[in-house]
């Protein structure tokens, strides 16, 4: 099935969706918002996606795989820069004195606040569509055996 | 007069080390297996007939073992009583183990009965030697526990139903030593 | 000496990041394994470093990102909790290994290592929190976890006993968040040591919250203990499980939130409040039901994992009457009781898989002469049974023996004597089975001892019940130590 209507809808809306959630996630340490918010809305942009292009188009399915690696990707950071301060002789989680902290206000700043933000992010998003994925296909095997 | 000795351990480990033995080499050879439970008691005998003339110069042999199984530790005593009926027990354990060896040729499961009559005696030896009503527990619970199985040796129903009975009746009596033992415990400690 | 400074958060740290690692290495069964057995020893070298360390240089507190006390999170690492730790990370890499190579029951190892490597991370991060907030969280984790390992073996059963397990526990999780509530509208501070310090002084304001409060704790971790009235989800969880779960869940699963209680008792709320409020009595009341009601209703099981489901019911009994009596003997008792309990009854649970695996029985009924036909795996579950009776020479006896002791001293009598009577109801239940698997008519059944594989972690429990039998004195230090935290 190939819908004019949605995939018009879709090449507007899905990158403008992740744009959004990339600002919200980015801004976390600035502005309300951050990793949860922001991984959500880029989770709903991939169910956007495969809700447009799934049906039609083998090539362009998301799959299982991709999922996991964000979910995985993004705890995997946030034990990762808990690590670093280890690493550096301090604490665990450590911020300051550890990485560069930047001027307040700016994008670039607050240290790890906003590498932990990008690590929550990925893994929202990974695992919100991970859970569409399975009522998609309502509670068949993660690897693709019916 | 008393002196330390720890060979008084002797009598109950020998055997109790002997009966997994027993019960390893049962399985290949019967002519060793039967020849290791004589010699299991030949040596509790020795072991105890040893200290004769210590016992003899009115010496009191005693093992401590206090760090072992903390708070009430583990402790072994030899006077002349003690002596005595380790030795008559250890004795006749040796006359019984020569006499079963052909006695119990037709009978089944062998290899079964020689570690546990083994490890009978060694139990029966602890409580002998034991210094104190704790260890006097520990042994007489394993004593009582391998006895079991000689108990039910033929299988039949009545031996299972006695045995069983028996089994019941072992948690009843040794937790009543503990309980003796602990009763002077607690009256001291407070 | 900075030497396993760190240890606290690295234990959680390194399971937690094993379990991220393991989805990802899907169907490479040998790269799952190495992965899921290396975090289980990483986790055993660093808590034993970390108690060593804890024993020569007392407390260790660790500032999560370098944040002082009331602010930041705090790690707190006594001798209590490296004692858990020591005994978590122990006994969970012997059940780890049998999940490895034990039977398979659960079609994806790798979603199932991921489960038990996080139930364990929070099982560690439990007993070391130090402030109520994220030990919340991590209770938050570990029951989902739990109810998860339960509920993948995907029969009806264990879907049904899981959510069981889910609705109660939930139950247990909101009474907990709201006593958590209570306390910080109290003193205002979630960090144990800033509510102790505070409740010395408002406490006396607010006895109703403090009252309600403390109840609300003890029933949401006596649900998730499962203390006596308390525990009816239990035997359908723990006996429909996978067999590796369900000896992580009746060995370290419901000791961990005793665990967890004990610790905010003498933490966060002060032992004051055991002479305030009749916490004591309760838990005298509570664990002699418990240990009467779990023998007793063990005793009319047919299925084998379901004995030992109701066994765990009663043993959760003995530990609590260890602290109900609260002296140092009997503390002690209960504190090794948690070590015994978890080595036992993993045993207990892993040779019942096995012979259920092996002959496809689960029926006590049909035991009949199945030892002779699996002497070795029969022979763990004696020596398990037999630990369970309290025979002196294994683990039980010890603990036993030490929750004796501690009634007398409390000058209460009715409990040695109860303790007596449980260790003979044990022998009621837990001797015929063996009786009739070794003595017992040969039945049809088919069964072979498994492969050495399979029975190395048995066996390595199996010397563990003896070894702590035998020298209890390698644990005594930390009980002791331990022991003096509530009596002082």
């Amino acid at each position: 099935m190939h819908d004019m209507i949605l995939e018009m809808l879709g090449r507007i809306l899905i990158p403008a969706t992740q744009l959004f959630g990339a600002y919200i996630l980015f801004h976390g340490h600035l502005s309300p918002g951050g990793g949860f918010s922001g991984g959500t809305i880029i989770g709903a942009s991939f169910i956007f996606y495969s809700l447009v292009y799934r049906f039609s188009d083998k090539k362009h399915r998301l799959k299982h795989e991709t999922s996991l690696w964000f979910e995985v990707g993004g705890a995997l950071i946030y034990v990762g820069s808990g690590l670093v301060g280890i690493l550096f002789g301090r604490h665990f989680l450590t911020n300051q004195g550890v990485f560069p902290i930047g001027e307040p206000g700016r994008l670039w700043s607050s240290g790890m606040i906003l590498l932990v933000t990008l690590g929550i992010g990925a893994k929202v998003a990974g695992t919100v569509f991970k859970l569409f994925q399975e009522l998609l296909e309502g509670g068949a095997e993660p690897d693709g055996h019916h | 007069m008393q002196a330390t000795s720890y060979a008084l351990t002797l009598p109950v480990m020998v055997p109790l080390m002997l009966a997994v033995v027993i019960y390893a080499v049962g399985q290949r050879s019967w002519q060793l297996r039967n020849g290791l439970s004589v010699a299991a008691a030949l040596s509790s005998f020795l072991l105890v007939v040893q200290h004769y003339r210590t016992i003899m110069a009115d010496v009191t042999l005693v093992a401590e073992f206090p760090e072992l199984l903390p708070p009430l530790g583990v402790s072994f005593r030899m006077d002349h009583l003690g002596f005595l009926v380790a030795a008559v027990v250890s004795f006749v354990w040796l006359l019984v183990t020569i006499y079963s060896t052909v006695y119990m040729v037709k009978e089944h499961a062998k290899n079964r009965y020689y570690p546990f009559s083994v490890l009978t005696l060694a139990g029966a030896m602890g409580v002998i030697l034991s210094g104190d009503l704790f260890t006097f527990f520990l042994f007489f619970e394993m004593m009582s526990l391998s006895a079991y199985v000689l108990v039910i040796h033929e299988e039949t129903a009545e031996a299972m139903r006695a045995g069983y009975r028996y089994l019941m009746l072992i948690p009843a009596h040794t937790k009543r030593f503990l309980w003796r033992r602990s009763c002077p415990y607690c009256a001291g400690a407070n | 000496m900075p030497e396993f400074m760190h240890a606290p958060v690295l234990i959680v740290a390194v399971l937690l990041l094993a379990a991220f690692i393991t989805p990802l290495l899907g169907k490479r069964q040998a790269a799952t394994n190495a992965v899921f057995l290396g975090a289980g020893v990483v986790a055993l070298v660093l808590s034993v470093g970390m108690t060593l360390r804890v024993l020569a240089q007392g407390t260790l507190s660790y500032p999560v990102g370098g944040w002082p006390a009331p602010y930041g999170i705090v790690v707190l690492v006594d001798v209590f909790a490296a004692y858990s730790s020591l005994v978590l990370a122990t006994v969970a890499l012997i059940i780890f290994w049998f999940a490895a190579f034990g039977p398979r029951e659960v079609r994806h190892n790798g979603a199932y290592f991921t489960l038990i490597l996080l139930l364990t991370a929070a099982m560690q991060g439990m007993v070391m929190a130090g402030d109520l907030f994220n030990l919340f969280v991590f209770i938050e984790i570990s029951s989902l976890a739990a109810i998860a390992i339960i509920a993948i073996k995907g029969t009806k059963e264990s879907v049904e006993a899981s959510f069981r397990y889910l609705v109660l526990s939930a139950l247990g999780s909101g009474g907990l968040l709201f006593s958590i509530a209570l306390i910080f509208m109290i003193t205002g501070h979630l960090n144990m040591d800033y509510i102790r310090t505070t409740l010395m002084v408002t406490a006396e304001q607010y006895p109703l919250n403090l009252l309600t409060s403390i109840g609300l704790m003890v029933v949401g971790f006596g649900v998730k203990a499962a203390l006596f009235p308390m525990h009816v989800w239990l035997p359908d969880a723990h006996s429909n499980a996978p067999t590796a779960s369900s000896a992580l869940l009746s060995g370290l699963v419901v000791k961990v939130y005793i665990i967890a209680l004990m610790r905010i008792a003498y933490l966060a709320l002060g032992l004051e409040i055991f002479a305030l409020f009749p916490i004591r009595h309760l838990f005298l009341a509570l664990s002699t039901g418990a240990l009467v009601a779990g023998s007793v209703f063990a005793m009319v099981q047919d299925n084998v994992k379901r004995l030992l489901a109701f066994s765990t019911v009663a043993q959760v009994g003995c530990i609590f009457l260890g602290f109900g009596l609260f002296n140092q003997r009997a503390i002690e008792g209960g504190v090794l009781h948690i070590l015994n309990h978890a080595v036992m009854k993993s045993l207990l649970f892993l040779t019942a898989g096995v012979i259920i695996h092996q002959s496809g029985i689960k029926k006590l009924s049909q035991f009949s002469g199945l030892g002779r036909k699996m002497p070795l795996t029969f022979a763990a579950f004696t020596i398990g049974a037999m630990s369970m009776v309290g025979v002196p020479g294994t683990a039980g006896f010890i603990s036993k023996l030490y929750l004796a002791l501690g009634a007398l001293d409390a000058d209460m009598l009715v409990f040695a004597v109860l303790i007596l009577i449980s260790s003979l109801l044990n022998a009621a239940y837990y001797f015929p089975i063996i009786i009739s698997a070794f003595f017992g008519r040969d039945s049809d059944a088919e069964a072979t001892d498994p492969a050495f594989a399979v029975l190395a972690p048995v066996a390595v429990l199996a010397g563990m019940v003896f070894f702590f039998g035998m020298f209890p004195s390698l644990m005594v230090p930390l009980v002791r130590q331990t022991a003096l935290l509530f009596v002082r």
